[in-house]
């Protein structure tokens, strides 16, 4: 089953002699629970792409469907709902809120809905506990090593058990070990809950963690691959 | 050179790419300086008013001699001619003098309505006259040459070439002016060029016959003062000498100069007060320039790395940043100093009433522009941005080259935990300098110490504002775990991520709501005070004044005739007859306040500090006995029982103390007695409040239309019952504090500037989080409101710190500054209501202040937001 459609989508930054075309035409669809990694080199339209599939950005022309709702059609507001109800984020630099400790970083998403009741607590600390950080909960994030900090920023990225998953170089700021953890992480709580990941990478190791590789250059897709577990390390 | 290049290369971009910031900072400075150099140029203008009337009067007197307020026998003058080395001797007498403005055309009523006007009554027939003073006016040649014509009238007066070319008087017309008989109308005989004598007080002059003067103001055979000239060669000090000899004691004999000293020092602790608020405005704006340069190293880091990489010394860097507070402070100052001028002229009409209700007519319509007065305060607003920028600076020295690989401010939170930083020490000294400088003496009898302590211990507590912050935001954590809405929660979080930048902002916001509460406290206590004085000690029921509201300074005596109409009116009970009159006393501008003692011991109860009223009662009852107010008692060291003399026309006579009452009618001190004892020692019989009793059946509203009815035209009367007398004299306080208000709010304004420089600046430094916020589901309006949250409790914060500082301030204002400069001692009163109101008008207004930098917040674009640094 399709759960992202892009069709013929271009993205243009900039205008008149300045324009600088992005993305050119992509046309692409992925299925509920897959995991894709997206790869290419800097400037190949990669960081664009998955700015698109999270609601973040809109296309200049063409159109994105997620989950069956075309993004392309909603407002501001109803594209900022539609990223806390159904997408999870994580982000290379973790971009967790210095003040809160890893517990209120987590259970923030649910936060911003609703005052957070005693299951949402509940969930968050369960959640934290699957991510392997029962014991760091009320840690300040100052006081998390990187990969710490990355968990809780899975953490957060899942407490609201979002269909949809979008890595933005999640192990680009870390060491190769703790990188693999969070790879591993990603992938076995993903295949746990039968979600759907895209992962944007520049690291060929990382990228091999999906289910699928999507090469990108120049604004286009230049090819896809199936990707063969063996290769995984 | 260098530090100019690096100002050019690195500071203007920075100028630049935060305008709002630099703007905002620069008009903090500006709104500072300009407070200041107003209040001292008006201040300025107002004793230099006063000082150019009595100069261009003088003339060319080497002496004044005088006889205490009530005036000199005028028969004194041929004894004075005959000392020997007494070259010329004239008499003078001086009356500020309402004009009738309901008797005018409608023009001139608009115009004149509420003026004053200086009546000089001199010897024009007298030779020596011609000698002080010189008049440039045909019509006065014209007078001395045929005087019968002249002289066969009261009410002949030659006006300042002002009124003709303002007014469009001309000779023969007759200007309508208050005296004790009520209105009478003054013809006019000629016109004295607007120079010397013809402008002082505003070119608000005329100028009678002094004979003619005494009839139309009742004074009888008294008069002012006299002007005299020593002998040219003639030691002037020997010719005092024997004046004094000849006269015996109880006469002043006085360089004019130093008479214009003594009045004007009346003023200075008016003014010094006006001085102090001003200063306020100026030290907030300081925090200001230190929260802006704060900001400016924090957000720098990462460009200060670099420099100091590419090898600039600290030395560089210090002078940099010091440099940069001071180039905003130059501006500042340069824009404050020049609406600084415009400022005062708004402001003069307004002290200047103030002064006028309190202490003495001024017509000071004109801002004397003294260069070094706005030199002064132009430099001070540069030198306390140099002061308020070093701090700031020498932390940007701090900065090590490896920080530039750290782009995001780290939060400095630990600073606030810490069981004792240096900010907890330095509080502590300043704590303990303040209770030090309270318990010291007056100097030069101004409680210049008990300033210092205020400013020391506004700055403990802005010292202090760090673990307020940290305090408060301890304090909200819990109580918003409870809201619905994670906003605010996330905006208490976002508080302490720069606990120095909170604490600046709070700290002027702190010092600007401590100001608002402290004068609360004072005005409150004052107003308080003295409605419970006039409840015990001023109970009649009816107040009948010519002129105006208050007999003081302002109000036209009337007449002792008017007596019998008052006791005829069906259902008054008894009348008493106040007299309010200047005196001199120790050296001091005090009022001799006279009363019928037997009709006031049967309505009103006096509370006494010292003696009682058994004691009182037969020294005042036998004319021999004196009151004095618990100000004038303090000050010059008197108790019940102890004697007092005083300078009356006919020499020195003295008094017993029946007693120290507490009394609120003049801040300079007072002395009470009976008015037959005064009448018999100072030959004054009018009349400057009818203070009337009625019976139980009187009815006052048919009792004041009679009044209004008979006299009121006549006399331009006000008649106040009781509760109106108290509600006018709630609404004069108003008036008198309106100044210090608008100092207040000027404050107010520089610190919420602040506010909007801080949330801006926080705003900025965290453009990446704010990204990840929408990027997870913020809504734009939750960023607002987060932005918003944060700047109400900074207000908080700002709040609780200011009212607990307000209230001390106000306490030392009440038992250190205001028991030295008016000698009374107010008991403490709560200023509730403006204290519940100066809290929610924080809120409100942190809260737009927050509003600006919030829709920032929320315009910025996701995506550039999250690849932001």
């Amino acid at each position: 089953m399709v759960f992202i459609e892009l069709e013929n989508v271009q993205k243009i930054y900039g205008a008149g002699q300045a324009q600088v075309a992005a993305l050119r035409d992509v046309t692409l669809s992925i299925s509920t629970g897959e995991f894709v990694s997206i790869m290419g080199p800097s400037g190949s339209g990669k960081s664009t792409l998955l700015n698109l599939v999270s609601a973040l950005d809109v296309p200049t022309s063409g159109s994105i469907r997620i989950d069956s709702v075309d993004i392309g059609t909603l407002s501001d507001d109803e594209l900022t709902l539609f990223r806390r109800n159904k997408i999870g984020l994580v982000f290379q630099f973790f971009n967790l809120l210095p003040t809160l400790d890893a517990f209120a970083n987590v259970l923030l998403p649910i936060q911003l809905s609703r005052r957070a009741n005693q299951e949402d607590k509940d969930r968050t600390k369960e959640i934290l506990r699957e991510v392997g950080l029962e014991k760091r909960i009320h840690h300040k994030t100052t006081q998390l090593s990187g990969g710490e900090m990355q968990r809780v920023a899975i953490a957060r990225a899942l407490v609201q058990n979002p269909k949809l998953l979008l890595a933005d170089e999640p192990t680009g700021n870390l060491d190769t070990k703790t990188g693999r953890d969070i790879l591993q992480l990603l992938r076995s709580t993903c295949d746990r809950r039968g979600m759907t990941v895209v992962m944007v990478t520049h690291d060929r190791q990382a990228a091999n963690w999906g289910h699928r590789l999507i090469q990108l250059q120049d604004g286009a897709i230049l090819g896809t691959e199936t990707i063969d577990p063996q290769h995984r390390l | 050179m260098d530090l100019f290049r690096l100002l050019y290369t690195v500071s203007l971009p920075r100028f630049r790419e935060h305008p709002l910031r630099t703007a905002l900072t620069i008009a903090g400075v500006m709104l500072g300086v300009a407070t200041l150099v107003a209040v001292v140029l008006v201040n300025r203008s107002v004793v230099g008013s006063v000082q150019a009337t009595f100069d261009d009067i003088s003339g060319k007197a080497d002496w004044q001699v005088a006889g205490g307020s009530a005036g000199i026998e005028e028969s004194l003058l041929e004894t004075l001619k005959e000392i020997p080395g007494v070259y010329k001797v004239t008499p003078i007498i001086q009356k500020t003098v309402r004009v009738s403005a309901d008797r005018l055309d409608p023009e001139r009523k608009t115009q004149l309505d509420g003026q004053y006007l200086l009546v000089l009554g001199v010897d024009f027939l007298g030779e020596d006259d011609e000698y002080f003073r010189a008049y440039g006016s045909q019509e006065v040649d014209a007078v001395k040459e045929e005087p019968l014509a002249f002289l066969n009238s009261s009410t002949n007066i030659v006006l300042s070439d002002k009124f003709a070319n303002e007014y469009g008087y001309r000779v023969g017309d007759t200007v309508p002016l208050l005296t004790p008989s009520g209105t009478q109308d003054f013809e006019i005989w000629g016109f004295i060029r607007e120079e010397r004598i013809g402008r002082a007080f505003g070119g608000f002059i005329g100028v009678m016959y002094y004979q003619a003067a005494q009839v139309a103001f009742e004074r009888g055979t008294l008069v002012d003062r006299f002007d005299v000239a020593v002998t040219p060669g003639a030691d002037a000090d020997a010719v005092r000498d024997a004046m004094l000899a000849r006269l015996g004691p109880g006469f002043e004999i006085e360089r004019p100069e130093r008479r214009s000293g003594r009045v004007t020092k009346m003023l200075n602790a008016f003014q010094f007060a006006l001085t102090m608020g001003s200063m306020i405005a100026l030290l907030v704006g300081m925090f200001l320039i230190f929260n802006t340069i704060s900001i400016s190293v924090v957000q720098r880091k990462y460009e200060i790395g670099i420099l100091r990489a590419l090898g600039t010394t600290r030395r560089q860097i210090l002078r940099l940043f010091t440099f940069e507070g001071t180039v905003m402070g130059v501006v500042g100052s340069v824009l404050g100093t020049g609406l600084g001028v415009v400022l005062a002229k708004v402001l003069l009409a307004s002290v200047t009433e103030s002064v006028g209700e309190l202490y003495l007519q001024v017509e000071a319509n004109k801002v004397h522009l003294d260069p070094l007065l706005m030199a002064a305060g132009f430099l001070l607003g540069i030198g306390m941005s140099l002061v308020s920028s070093l701090w700031p600076a020498k932390s940007a020295t701090a900065v090590r080259p490896v920080e530039t690989l750290r782009a995001s401010p780290t939060p400095t939170m630990a600073d606030a935990t810490r069981p004792l930083g240096r900010a907890d020490v330095a509080a502590f000294v300043l704590g303990a300098v303040s209770v030090l400088f309270l318990f010291q003496d007056p100097i030069w009898d101004m409680p210049l110490f008990a300033y210092g302590a205020m400013l020391t211990l506004t700055l403990t507590f802005a010292l202090l504002m760090p673990r307020v912050v940290l305090l408060v935001h301890r304090m909200f954590r819990p109580i918003l775990a409870t809201f619905d809405g994670v906003e605010a929660q996330i905006a208490n979080e976002s508080l302490i991520r720069d606990i120095n930048r909170a604490s600046a902002t709070t700290a002027a916001l702190m010092i600007a709501i401590g100001m608002a509460v402290s004068s609360a406290v004072f005005i409150t206590s004052f107003r308080d005070s003295t409605l419970k004085w006039i409840d015990q000690s001023v109970p009649a029921d009816i107040f009948v004044t010519s002129a105006a509201r208050f007999s003081g300074v302002k109000n036209n005596p009337m007449s002792a005739d008017l007596l019998p109409f008052f006791m005829e009116i069906d259902g008054v009970e008894s009348v008493d007859m106040i007299r309010i009159a200047d005196l001199h006393f120790r050296d001091l501008p005090i009022k001799l306040l006279s009363l019928d003692w037997n009709v006031y011991k049967e309505h009103a109860q006096s509370t006494y500090v010292d003696g009682s009223f058994e004691m009182a009662d037969p020294l005042l009852g036998a004319g021999s006995g004196v009151l004095i107010g618990e100000n004038l008692a303090r000050r010059c060291g008197l108790s019940a029982g102890d004697t007092v003399e005083l300078l009356t026309p006919a020499g020195t006579r003295t008094y017993r103390v029946g007693g120290v009452i507490i009394d609120y009618t003049s801040d300079q001190g007072i002395i009470v007695m009976d008015r037959t004892a005064y009448i018999h020692a100072f030959g004054d019989t009018m009349v400057d409040t009818y203070e009337l009793y009625l019976e139980p059946n009187g009815d006052l509203e048919t009792i004041r239309s009679e009044i209004i009815k008979t006299y009121g035209a006549t006399y331009d009367l006000f008649v106040l019952s009781n509760a109106e007398f108290k509600g006018e004299l709630k609404a004069l306080l108003n008036q008198i504090f309106a100044v210090l208000d608008a100092l207040e709010l000027v404050a107010l304004i520089i610190a919420l500037l602040g506010v909007v420089n801080t949330m801006l600046a926080s705003v900025l430094d965290r453009v990446r989080e704010i990204g990840v916020l929408r990027a997870i589901g913020t809504l734009r309006k939750q960023v607002r409101k987060m932005v918003v949250y944060e700047a109400m409790i900074l207000g908080f914060a700002s709040n609780l710190m200011g009212i607990v500082s307000g209230l001390v301030g106000g306490l030392v204002m009440l038992y250190s500054i205001n028991t030295v400069q008016t000698g009374w001692v107010f008991p403490f009163s709560m200023p509730t209501i403006p204290i519940i109101q100066v809290f929610f008008l924080i809120l409100v207004v942190a809260a737009l202040a927050g509003w600006y930098p919030a829709r920032q917040a929320a315009r910025f674009r996701v995506t550039d937001a999250l690849g932001y640094e």
